[in-house]
This record gives C-alpha cells, structure tokens and sequence, in this order.
C-alpha cells in the first residue's frame, strides 16, 4: 500500500528530530509536522523581549492554552488557565526545533541504577516507581551516538558514579571555562567530593557543519545564533532536509491522528499555516510533542478500537507525567573580597562554569535515613537576563523598594559580585496525582479541547531536593561565598517535563512497550520523553535524544533495514 | 531576472511591507495622541510623576524619565500582543493614584510634594486593591524601558546597561527583526 511518507513524524523537538535524521538517512521519506514557525540562526538574537518576556517562541495563550491544577495545603486543587495566569505557561519553544532551541544544553546521561529503581531500591509508598524495560546498557550506544552526531563537548574524569562508557572521552573538548569552576573545584577538593566538568550539547569549535559556540554568556532560553548548541533544527533537521528525504511543515498544527476499525493510525489531519484542514498519511506515526500535548493529541483522538483516546484502552495516556525534581539555590562572591586580577577575571561574561557533582546520586547518608537515590547537583551562572534580574531586586524587607534605595540596590547587584547558581536535579517521582487529561470546558482556537495538567509531588521530590541543594550550598560556602541560601519547592520547572505515556512490559500500566510502540496501536510510536516511566536525576534531552536514537534504529529494522 | 527569483523577492518584499504597517501602530507610539491609550493628559502627567517618584533622575544614573519610560508604557498599551485586560488593570492603577492622593491630600499626584508621593504610593502598596501589584508591574516596565535593547525604544544608547555595567549579549537584534516581525 503507498503512502505519502514512510513516516510522519509529529513534532520537530528533541523526540522528533532524531527519527527525521536517522529514517531519512537510512533512505526513507519522512514530513515533519512542526506547529511553530521555521526559525534559522537569522531569526535568534539576544532579545530578552523577544525569548522571555513577550514570549515570542510559544503560542499566544489567549489562543491556546492549558489548565493546570496545583495542590491546595488545605487539600483539594486550584485550578487556573494559563490564559488567566501566564506565569503557568506551559509552552516551552513552539518553533522547528521545539524547546531543544531554547536548553541551556546540560548534558547528563542517565546511571544504571535509574532503569531499575524498584528493583534497586524498593517500593516508595504513594509513588508509582517501576524498573525500566530496557537497561542502560541498551541506551548506552545511544547515548554515545548523541555526543558525535549532536555533538556533546566534555571531559571524561574518574569519579564513583561514573556511567559505563563505550568510548574513552567525549568527541569534543569541554566548553571554555569560566574563572569560578576553578574555585569550585578548590573548595569540593577541600570537602573531599568530586568536582566533574558538566557535558554541555555545545561545539566548542567548528564542527558537524556547525559554527563553535560565540561565548557571548546568553544561551539557556535563547536561540543560539551560531548553531553551536545542539538543538534538534541544527544539528538533526537541517541535515535531514539537506540529505532530501525529509520535508518539515512548520505551522502545521496536527489535531488528531485517525485511526481504522482495526486500530491502526491511517491519517494525521492537521491545520496548514493558512488554517486549512488537511491529512497525510505514512506507513508509521511518530509521536513527539512534549509529554503534556503528546498525551492530549492522543486523548484527543479517539476510533473505533479507541474510544477513550488513541492507546488508551488502559486509560494510561497521560498517567505519572514527570518533572524535573530538584532544589536549587545560590551564593553570592564579592569582587572586593579579591585581588583585583582575580576580580576582572571574575567579571567576564560568556565563558561557563560547568562544574557538576554526582558524588550524592544514591544518597547513603544515615542522617538522612535509608539508602535511596539522590540526584545531580550543576553550579551554574546566574542567568544574565538583565531586566529579570532587576525585578527580583525590588523586594525589600519591609515592601517594595523604589526610588534612590531601589536604584542602590541595582548597582549593588549588578556591578558588585559575581552570583552562582545551584540547580540539583532529583526524581520527580510518578504519583497518581500528576497527569495530565483533557478540559473540555476550555478549547484552543481550533476547537479542540486543552490539556488539563494536575500537578501534584511526592514529599520525597522535596526531601532529596532540599538535601542536595544543601549539599551544593556547602560548596559555595567553602569558596567564600555571601548569601548562600538553598531551597527545594514542590513547584514543578514546567520546561522539564516527560512522562504520560511511560513504557513497559504490562499494558495495563504503560501505554508504549519497550520499543516505545503502542501496546494497541501496531503503528504509533512516542520518542518525546514521555515514554520516561521514572525520572532519572538530570535534564532530560540527552535522554530523549538517545532514545529516539534507538527507536529509530527500531523502525528502520521494522521497515526493511537500510536501503541505502 | 528569473521569474521564481523575481517573484520570491516581490513576495519577500509584499510581506515585509505587511508586517511593517501591521506593526506600525505599535511603534510609532511618539505620533499618537496619548489619549489614543484610554488615559487623559492629566492621567499620563500622574504616570510620568508617579515613575518620576519611583525610578527619580540622578546626575551618575538614568532615571525612568532618560531611559523614556513613559514612552515605553505609551507602546505598551498600543500593541495588541499585550491583552485589554492587563492594559485597563494599569489603567484602573492611575487612577488609584489619583484618587488616593485626594483623599489623603486632597490634591492630584502632580501637585504633592515628595513627602507626600510616597505616602501616597504607600498606602496604596498596602490596599487590597492590587495597588501592590500595580507598582510592581509599573516598576517592572520602567526596567524594560532601562534594560531591553534600544532597538525598542528605551535604554537610549545603552544607558541603562552602562550605569549598571552590564554586558550585553551578541549580536543584538536589528530593527527588522524585533520580536514582532518574526
């Protein structure tokens, strides 16, 4: 039977991204199917207007937009739409590309011990945690696919919870190094923990046919404009398109899958970017919009074998969505408590700091109780956003500051000392009480319903968050830091998400299987990170890249091997 | 000329010509009649003495008037991407201003003394009529109009980035690529 495309593949981001590369590679069609626009490397400037104040990246949300229900400490849940309350947006980066544009590019592979945390380290009581279908020696080649076709600059350094590797070191050299990663390295030396350069999905130099990083200090939630960073439109579509293999439709809104009486997906429709209703159709069809629209197009696709939503028949679409779990804080290092060389060193802008801990990835601390996982600690520079940064300086201790005190207190913050961040990664553990399903009540301007995201946390999530932050404050203070506070919130980062369509063995409780096929569905796929059924202890993006990776590798062997 | 060019760069051309008179409302905010942003002149003499207050002008810093925050707020409430409901909440702000100021002084803003601004913007930070919420988003703009790239009309010749030493990001976006017409 001919199809339009062998594959379509829905969402261009990270999960996306990697199936156009590799399919089109291997000598298949494959459409990608992009609901934001096709941004270049001409269209990225350092804006902070554009990137993170009018959000010209994400979908006005008086036109779309989600419903969100947080916990009440009085028990129950407020619900709010994000058109109301934008501060809940949960759009990350709606462009060819997805969010993968706007990452800051912390790279962290997953250990072994997270494919099997029930196994490892027992049931959590009110968390749904399972071991994984798979091992991280299966992903592991993935990952290493991930740092040479993405490219993933680092070093290589011996410390306890060092992941098996394939290869000896990463493909590229770490990114230029900031003055303060020495410093840090100096005081977790006087701690006795390890201090490891941080992975980052950015070129240090030409390479890929890409441009090196510009060091210009302005790169989580921008678009990069030299195409160093990793995004999935730089380092994967544009080569999928070049190759001639791979179209990519931006603006092409997709508002369900159809399927037959049989089950089987036979079309997408979606909305062309002059509002028109049309359909493809392909052998395959891959899903890939972010864990929360992923789960929605599917509940917002219902059949004949799929009443309830397209793979839902165990109304799992949707259940355990993750976040990035964690704490984080910061210190402050004040440049007259320097000699004035060190200072001006201090004071430059663009290198990084990298500087990752993993010595606390299981915690086995009698103190804090039994052995259980930890999690990732990064030191990070304060993001240099400068019109956010003054907003949080007009908090005073008795009300808002304004006039000669405020403008002092800028100057102060501004020109006085450098700031370090600390931002611990822990699991958001799975709970009944975090999903996402649909809201009827509220439509996106195509009439179809919106996500509703109900965000509730295991109190875990905040125990291991706040010890790790701890853990990293202890380092700031130990480099003769100022204001060192650490903090863990139940609030999920609402940019790292996955989840809501978790795979495993049993169709009862997962939606995909180990291949991140539909258990009911013989030719959908899900490569974004929701198939995620546990967290890990880091960012997602190398994980999903990975993944996608290998389910690609799925495909091709499903659809005749390379025929190339 | 060959005609798939020709016609790529008239249609480049045609869109380019759209996007600039969709946007010129917008940004060509100094031509209007402030009244064109639902408030009155006395209103925007209150909003320019109630910046004035809040961000005051210094010999070694910008204040909101150098970095031309009212302005700043004139394009706020001439561009649609910004939603009727925030513009009339910053409306419904000044005129707390004034009515807040006649019942402790029985005068407009305009006409105070410093002294008697700030217990104005005082009391109105402790009513539960959102004025705290309004003097945070008034100040948050004059750090738009102080901070973001000149391109849009504030922070004239970096001065805001200057005083507080900041270093901005490269490149900056030209004139033809401000987030509206992307």
């Amino acid at each position: 039977m001919s199809h339009d495309y062998d594959v379509c593949v829905i969402g261009s981001g990270a999960g996306g991204g990697p199936v156009a590369y590799a399919l089109a590679a291997a000598g298949y069609t494959v459409v990608v199917l992009e609901k934001g626009p096709w941004f270049t490397e001409e269209d990225y400037y350092k804006d902070e207007l554009a990137c993170c104040i009018r959000n010209a990246y994400t979908p006005e949300l008086k036109e779309q937009s989600h419903v969100v229900e947080t916990e009440l400490d009085e028990g129950g849940w407020r619900r709010r739409e994000t058109a109301e309350d934008t501060s809940w947006n949960l759009w990350n980066g709606n462009v060819v590309g997805g969010s993968s544009n706007f990452m800051s590019g912390f790279f962290h592979r997953l250990k072994p011990v997270d494919f099997k945390l029930l196994s490892t380290f027992g049931p959590i009581e009110g968390a749904n945690v399972v071991d994984w279908p798979i091992s991280y020696e299966d992903l592991e080649p993935y990952y290493t696919r991930v740092e040479q076709v993405v490219g993933v600059s680092g070093r290589v350094v011996d410390h306890p919870h060092q992941e098996p590797r394939s290869t000896p070191d990463f493909p590229y050299p770490p990114t230029t190094e900031h003055p303060l990663s020495g410093l840090i390295d100096q005081a977790c030396g006087k701690l006795g923990i390890h201090s490891v350069p941080m992975p980052r999905a950015i070129l240090p130099q030409p390479g890929l046919g890409r441009q090196g990083c510009s060091y210009n200090g302005y790169c989580g939630s921008y678009g990069c404009t030299t195409g160093a960073k990793g995004s999935s439109r730089a380092a994967l579509l544009n080569q999928a398109v070049a190759g001639g293999r791979c179209r990519v439709l931006p603006e092409s809104q997709v508002t369900r899958l159809k399927s037959d009486a049989s089950g089987r997906v036979v079309s997408v429709e979606y909305r062309d970017n002059n509002d028109a209703i049309r359909q493809i159709d392909a052998a395959l069809y891959v899903v890939a919009c972010q864990a929360v629209e992923t789960a929605r197009l599917l509940l917002n696709s219902p059949g004949e074998k799929h009443p309830h939503g397209l793979a839902n028949n165990n109304g799992q679409v949707g259940k355990n969505l993750l976040f990035a779990g964690g704490g984080a804080g910061s210190g402050r290092l004040r440049y007259t408590d320097f000699p004035t060389e060190k200072a001006d060193a201090m004071r430059q802008i663009g290198p990084f700091i990298n500087r990752s801990i993993y010595d606390y990835y299981v915690i086995d601390d009698a103190d804090f109780g039994e052995k259980q996982k930890g999690g990732t600690i990064d030191f990070v520079h304060l993001h240099p956003n400068p019109v956010s940064r003054a907003t949080r300086q007009m908090r005073g201790p008795d009300g808002l500051l304004w006039g000669k005190p405020l403008k002092r207190k800028l100057e102060e913050h501004f020109r006085e000392s450098s700031y370090i961040k600390i931002e611990a990664f822990c699991d958001w553990l799975p709970v009944d009480d975090c999903f996402v399903s649909l809201d009827s009540s509220v439509r996106d301007k195509w009439k179809m319903p919106v996500a509703k995201t109900r965000l509730g946390y295991h109190v875990r999530n905040l125990q291991v968050g706040w010890y790790l932050a701890s853990k990293g404050a202890e380092v700031l203070k130990a480099m003769g830091a100022e204001n060192v506070v650490s903090f863990a919130s139940g609030s999920p980062p609402l940019n790292l998400m996955a989840g809501g369509c978790r795979f495993g063995d049993d169709p009862a409780t997962s939606v995909l299987d180990a291949d991140c096929r539909a258990h009911d569905v013989d030719n959908l796929y899900v490569t974004d990170g929701s198939f995620m059924p546990t967290a890990g202890s880091a960012p997602f993006t190398w994980t999903i890249y990975a993944n996608a990776f290998r389910v690609a590798d799925k495909l091709i062997e499903r659809l005749g091997g390379n025929r190339l | 000329m060959d005609r798939r060019y020709f016609l790529k760069i008239t249609s480049a051309g045609t869109a380019a010509t759209a996007a600039a008179t969709a946007s010129l409302p917008l940004f060509s905010a100094s031509q209007q009649q402030p009244g064109d942003a639902g408030l009155s002149d006395q209103q925007w003499q209150t909003l320019d003495a109630v910046q004035e207050h809040l961000f005051p002008s210094e010999t070694d810093a910008p204040g909101a008037r150098e970095v031309k925050a009212l302005h700043w707020l004139q394009q706020v409430f001439l561009d649609d991407g910004i939603d009727e409901e925030h513009k009339q909440f910053l409306r419904s702000g000044v005129a707390q201003v004034d009515e807040t100021a006649m019942e402790l002084h029985h005068k407009a803003f305009v006409r105070l003394q410093h002294a008697q601004r700030e217990t104005v913007l005082r009391t109105m930070e402790q009513s539960k009529k959102q004025g705290r919420a309004w003097l945070q988003e008034i100040i948050r703009y004059i750090f738009e109009a102080l901070l973001t790239d000149p391109v849009y009309g504030g922070n004239p010749g970096g001065a805001g980035w200057r005083w507080l030493q900041h270093i901005p990001g490269f490149p900056r976006p030209p004139k033809e690529k401000r987030y509206f017409l992307l």
